[in-house]
């Protein structure tokens, strides 16, 4: 059995767990990145890539869907984390595991995907369409949308 | 929130106003951004509205906190309506360096009048992904990702920006059970 070497970390209210089944590695975030816990996922995210070599890996996905928010100094570790794969050094693939019922998650990884589309993808853990994560047009504010809330009947 | 009749044609209906006058502070900005959120899904029951205008408080009460120069900045949250048309604005007002204020109006000009926001965030993401210790992308993303407009101006060492975006009709305010 292979010993993953990543450990489940709390950095005030950032939470990141990682799984690995088979040779699947899922990294789950859960709770607020934010600047008090940016250096951390920084530093994880670079052991992250480090596993993944280490284990001979050809993907990893980052659950999101207990994310409720990640600010743009978290949003630049992950373009720090990505960058090595854009710049062909790294080679493996990378899926973001979103909750399509949250839109700020599909529409914030958009870029992400925009930065690597051939080896970054989003996909709604609902079961919606993979797609480029575009996360929605801007300026559609006014459109109707199935995250509305809506009222108890 | 008030259920206020239509105000005459052209004339600024504000139907609610909140406004913060905070010394900064790193511990303050969650806190600040979910009031925010928590506002807008009460008053317009949107989780999309909601949470474009969760990120940008978040990232502009990030800024002010990170680049007032003084102990005093402000952020304000407004809900509009003119000829039927209803607006939130978040506007923030801090003191800032020549030198932070001067590569602000480059930044914000460009975000403000380009006809391809996504375009200037992606170059953004390019140019800045090399260096460490700096996003640089907060106001970026507020454009382009939330898809909301800015205005600014400067007075002196004083910065007010505000962001702003259409928003649905409000929600009628729900009765207590």
């Amino acid at each position: 059995m292979t010993q993953l070497a990543l450990r489940k970390l709390s950095q005030d209210r950032l939470t990141i767990e990682p799984v690995l089944d088979g040779s699947t590695l899922t990294i789950s975030l859960a709770g607020t990145s934010d600047s008090f816990s940016v250096k951390a996922l920084g530093l994880y995210l670079g052991e992250v890539a480090e596993e993944v070599v280490r284990l001979g890996l050809t993907s990893v996905a980052f659950d999101v869907t207990k994310l409720g928010l990640l600010n743009s100094s978290s949003l630049k570790q992950f373009i720090t984390f990505l960058r090595p794969i854009k710049l062909g050094t790294l080679k493996f693939t990378v899926e973001f595991l979103v909750d399509d019922q949250i839109p700020w998650q599909r529409r914030c990884l958009a870029a992400l995907v925009r930065m690597c589309p051939i080896d970054v993808s989003v996909r709604d853990i609902n079961g919606g369409a993979p797609g480029n994560g575009s996360g929605g047009i801007p300026y559609a504010m006014h459109s109707p949308s199935s995250a509305s809330l809506r009222r108890p009947s | 929130m008030t259920d206020r009749p239509s105000a005459p044609v052209g004339e600024k209906n504000i139907s609610l106003f909140i406004c913060m006058s905070f010394c900064p502070s790193e511990h303050l900005v969650s806190a600040i951004s979910q009031l925010v959120s928590d506002f807008c899904q009460i008053g317009l029951r949107d989780l999309d509205t909601s949470s474009r205008f969760h990120m940008a408080a978040h990232e502009l009460a990030e800024n002010i906190t990170k680049y007032s120069t003084t102990s005093r900045v402000s952020l304000e949250v407004e809900l509009s309506e003119t000829d039927g048309k209803h607006v939130l604005s978040v506007k923030t007002r801090n003191h800032a360096s020549p030198e932070r204020l001067l590569e602000m109006e480059k930044r914000l000009n460009e975000l403000k009048f380009t006809d391809d926001p996504v375009a200037v965030y992606d170059r953004m993401i390019e140019e800045t992904a090399p260096l460490e210790g700096v996003s640089g992308l907060g106001l970026a993303r507020i454009r382009a990702e939330g898809g909301l407009d800015f205005d600014y101006t400067i007075n002196g060492n004083e910065l007010t920006l505000m962001v702003h975006g259409p928003v649905p009709k409000p929600a009628p305010p729900e009765e207590a059970t």
